[in-house]
């Protein structure tokens, strides 16, 4: 097991390496002087020259290339364009936020999917099955913003359940109401996929010969669908929940948006209109750490999911 | 002719000696009047006896005794309560760093200039500086700053301040974005602690509209070097209200400072919150969680029909003015008369009451009607509304003809085949498919492309468009601040659009300099007539701005430069909503 994770770490450098090589070469070509947009209508050839040295914008490609790289190797990171701040400060101040949101959107996400993929699962071709069906294409089908603002208009607007914005503390009753619309709009979406692939994976195992024989036993049903037939049925959920982290990140950056809820999504779309490139690189190899990282805990979860799953090197 | 002397003298000493008498039985009599305890009160008026009477007087009239008005000369009863606004997120609280609305928003409250605008109004008045001396020649400045004025760190405002303010402004190791605005200052000198000179290169007339502006604003010499780039999120400044805190990507908060020269503001807190989305901050409007808000263009309609949310806003005319850009350098557009010819052939009005509900102004010439420098008669007299018939004579005259039958003009074997680009927007997506109609009545076929804001803006620099949409806004409100944008030495930023004009440039030298108002008038007027006659752009659209605010609120003033540039001493909140 210990090898396998060092693998993985290593395995993890070489994706982070090329990522960096791709979106530096992104940035260097997209079209747009930072310092042209950072100065705006107060742009003068003095201000612009003087920008694009403080930023390093004058020296050759290649020499930006490696001097960003090792900024980012010994995290001696340099100031955003945009916000004149340094780089590891600024994500730092947001990531909490972005993280928060993410647990709590999975979090929404599999208290909705999973009993809802149970129960459709155990109610196959019921009424309840094809409610549960329908709800979740709608919920694949419907863009996140759109039930973004429908949430706002009823629950904030009308019925002042909840509040919207940014909290200043976000373990706080303020925190969670202001987390609860937009972990609702990110996790109902993830919901809907995972829900569909915990009933498939259930009614597989619901079939399975050892759960006839968990019956025959006597034992209760709940403990034959939530002990036996869930827990077997759990990897391809397990799996499909990490992938979605990628969608959680993705979504973050709309979501976070429709709700003021400002953390690395956002921060990330406005570095990308102003071309501040060192937050750019900075968030893309910060959002791909994290893929890596959360593939490698589902990795690690599936061992104790199921003992069978073994990652030592057969000899 | 000596007795006739005598007696003129003796009538002198009789005259004199009466009106001594007269005066000394007044101050007999006054003296008479006692007052035991130097109220100015007589005794025998003296419903205070041992106390001063002005202690139970009202002088302000806001309903509370002077004894125990906190802020003497304000409405006491005014005092209190938290205004709220949602907009977009600040980058800077640095005043030499600013470049956004959002940080100028705010900086304007926290910090001062030497001089201000008066609110809701583009005059300058008194800042930081109670007056000022110009020489003749307009070449140097002398400012007689305020006493006892202190920073919100307690320390007491100087001359020194001031120096060090803008020489930091012009050092380019501070690396500000603004620096290009102290281009024509040579020299700040202080002469002692209340009196500072200001010497120019040459003589720029809208100096102190200029010095106006956010990056002149005068900080603390200690605080900034404590903090060095730090200084940003911890601002200290002479302003109204003072740093509380900034939330990244969450909030601004600052308070009312008690002890600002221009008197406290009423409103205790100012929340600035961040938020972009439009339609989300109209929904929080209509819930009441905000202050302030501007009317989305999607919610116009709702906005017109609501009698209440009417009474309390404001439309105002800004500063800015929308248009196409023609590459004035390259094929087809450095043809005169094909500039010409699309002005005639683009409809204007329709849309802006169709597409853009009727919000803006129809644009004929480079300045808008709120800026010194407009002239009505010029507009009115505008040569090139929308007239399909005339375009197409302008071209026929021009020999710009469709030499092969296919609809299409030629002009220099080319067909006439344009691209319109544009920035993202909906309303200008719609717009433009008329225009495309438009053109293709005339025989110009075009194609519209919508670009990221940053590309558009490269693409202009870069000299690599033929027609595309873009606007302006004044930093200041004078009408050079906008013709800087077609000298021929501007090229290519910010004359973006290339034109060339000698005439043109002699006029925008002369006005820089010309010190007679009259004069300098007309020959902004000649600036003017020449754009209109040369088109270098087509004049699209003056914009407008509708704020509306809670019935709670009070005090809200604003003038052609916005709610952002407004210091809010006058903003108040009914009790209840605090």
């Amino acid at each position: 097991m210990r090898e396998y994770i060092l693998k993985k770490i290593g395995l993890m450098f070489v994706v982070l390496m090329g990522v960096y090589t791709i979106v530096f070469a992104l940035c260097v070509a997209a079209p747009g002087d930072p310092a042209r947009i950072a100065l705006g209508r107060a742009d003068n050839p003095l201000a612009r020259q003087i920008l694009r040295e403080k930023w390093g914008l004058d020296k050759p490609v290649i020499q930006q290339y490696f001097q960003t790289l090792k900024s980012m190797i010994t995290l001696d990171f340099p100031q955003s364009f945009r916000y004149r701040e340094n780089v590891g400060d600024l994500i730092l101040s947001r990531l909490p936020r972005t993280f928060f949101l993410g647990v709590i959107a999975i979090g929404v996400s599999i208290l909705i999917a999973i009993p809802a993929g149970i129960v459709s699962a155990y109610k196959h071709n019921s009424i309840i099955d094809n409610i549960t069906m329908v709800a979740s294409q709608i919920g694949v089908a419907v863009p996140n913003f759109w039930l973004g603002l429908m949430l706002i208009v009823v629950f904030y607007t009308k019925l002042h359940w909840f509040q919207i914005g940014a909290p200043e503390h976000l373990l706080s009753l303020e925190g969670l109401s202001k987390v609860a619309l937009p972990a609702i709009t990110l996790g109902t979406g993830m919901a809907a996929v995972t829900a569909r692939l915990t009933r498939s994976s259930m009614l597989e195992v619901i079939r399975e010969e050892y759960i006839m024989t968990a019956r025959a036993k006597g034992l209760s049903e709940r403990v034959v669908i939530l002990k036996h037939a869930f827990r077997n049925a759990l990897l391809p959920v397990v799996t499909v929940i990490g992938l979605q982290f990628p969608l959680v990140v993705g979504g973050a950056v709309i979501t976070e948006q429709v709700f003021g809820w400002y953390g690395l999504g956002q921060l990330y779309i406005r570095s990308i209109a102003a071309r501040d490139y060192p937050v750019i690189v900075t968030t893309t190899l910060l959002f791909t750490i994290g893929v890596v990282v959360t593939n490698l805990v589902v990795d690690i979860l599936y061992t104790y999911i199921d003992p069978r799953v073994k990652y030592e090197k057969v000899k | 002719m000596r007795n006739e002397n005598l007696r003129w003298i003796g009538i002198l000493i009789v005259l004199l000696t009466i009106g001594g008498m007269v005066g000394l039985s007044g101050c007999i009599s006054e003296k008479k009047e006692k007052d035991s305890d130097g109220d100015g009160i007589p005794d025998s008026e003296d419903k205070y006896p041992g106390e001063d009477d002005h202690l139970y007087l009202d002088d302000d009239g806001d309903g509370v005794l002077n004894k125990n008005d906190k802020y003497p000369g304000r409405n006491d009863t005014m005092f209190g309560g938290t205004f709220i606004r949602w907009s977009a997120e600040p980058s800077t609280l640095d005043p030499v760093m600013s470049t956004d609305a959002a940080s100028h928003e705010i900086i304007t409250k926290l910090f001062d200039a030497l001089v201000q605008y008066k609110p809701g109004t583009t005059e300058i008045e008194p800042g930081l500086a109670k007056s000022w001396d110009v020489t003749p020649d307009a070449l140097e400045y002398t400012f007689y700053l305020r006493s006892g004025v202190k920073f919100h760190n307690g320390r007491e405002m100087t001359a020194d301040d001031v120096k060090y303010s803008f020489d930091r402004l012009m050092d380019p190791a501070t690396g500000s974005p603004r620096i290009g605005f102290a281009e024509d200052i040579e020299s700040v000198t202080v002469v002692n602690k209340t009196v500072v000179k200001i010497r120019t290169k040459y003589a720029f007339i809208p100096f102190l509209s200029k010095i106006a502006y956010t990056c002149f604003m005068i900080v603390p010499k200690e605080e900034v070097e404590k903090w060095g780039d730090k200084f940003a999120q911890h601002p200290v400044g002479t302003g109204p209200f003072k740093f509380v805190k900034w939330d990244a990507g969450s909030m601004v908060v600052i308070e009312a400072n008690d002890d600002y020269w221009g008197g406290r503001p009423y409103i205790d807190r100012y929340e600035y919150r961040v938020y972009e989305d439009d339609e989300v901050i109209w929904q929080a409007f209509k819930a009441g969680e905000i202050s302030f808000a501007g009317v989305p263009s999607a919610h116009w309609e709702e906005f017109q029909a609501d009698a209440n949310l009417v009474k309390y806003s404001k439309t105002y005319a800004e500063l800015s003015t929308f248009w196409l850009v023609f590459n004035c350098e390259k094929w087809p557009f450095k043809e005169k008369a094909i500039r010409n010819a699309v002005c005639c052939a683009l409809q204007k009005k329709e849309l802006l009451d169709t597409v853009f509900k009727g919000r803006y102004m129809e644009a004929r010439g480079p300045l808008p009607p709120t800026i010194w420098g407009f002239d009505q008669t010029l507009y009115d007299s505008y040569k090139y509304n929308y007239d399909p018939a005339k375009a197409k004579q302008i071209l026929d005259a021009a020999g710009i003809v469709d030499t092969d039958g296919d609809g299409i003009r030629e002009y220099e074997g080319k067909p006439l085949k344009i691209e319109y680009s544009s920035y993202i927007s909906a309303s200008w997506q719609t717009a433009s498919q008329t225009h495309l109609a438009n053109l293709r009545e005339i025989g110009i076929e075009a194609t519209y492309v919508q670009y990221e804001f940053p590309t558009l803006i490269g693409m202009q620099d870069e000299g690599n468009f033929t027609l595309l949409t873009l606007g302006w806004g004044t930093d200041y409100p004078d009408p050079e601040n906008y013709m800087i944008l077609w000298e021929s030495k501007n090229i290519p930023d910010p004359n973006g659009c290339r034109w060339r004009n000698a005439e043109f440039d002699d006029l925008a030298m002369r006005a820089k300099k010309e010190i007679d108002v009259s004069k300098r008038l007309d020959l902004y007027k000649q600036m003017t007539a020449i754009l209109m006659e040369e088109n270098p752009h087509w004049w699209y659209f003056y914009r407008r701005q509708t704020r509306v605010w809670q019935p709670w609120v009070h005090g809200i003033v604003m003038g052609a430069q916005g709610f952002e540039n407004e210091k809010c001493l006058g903003v108040w909140i009914e009790p209840g909503h605090r």
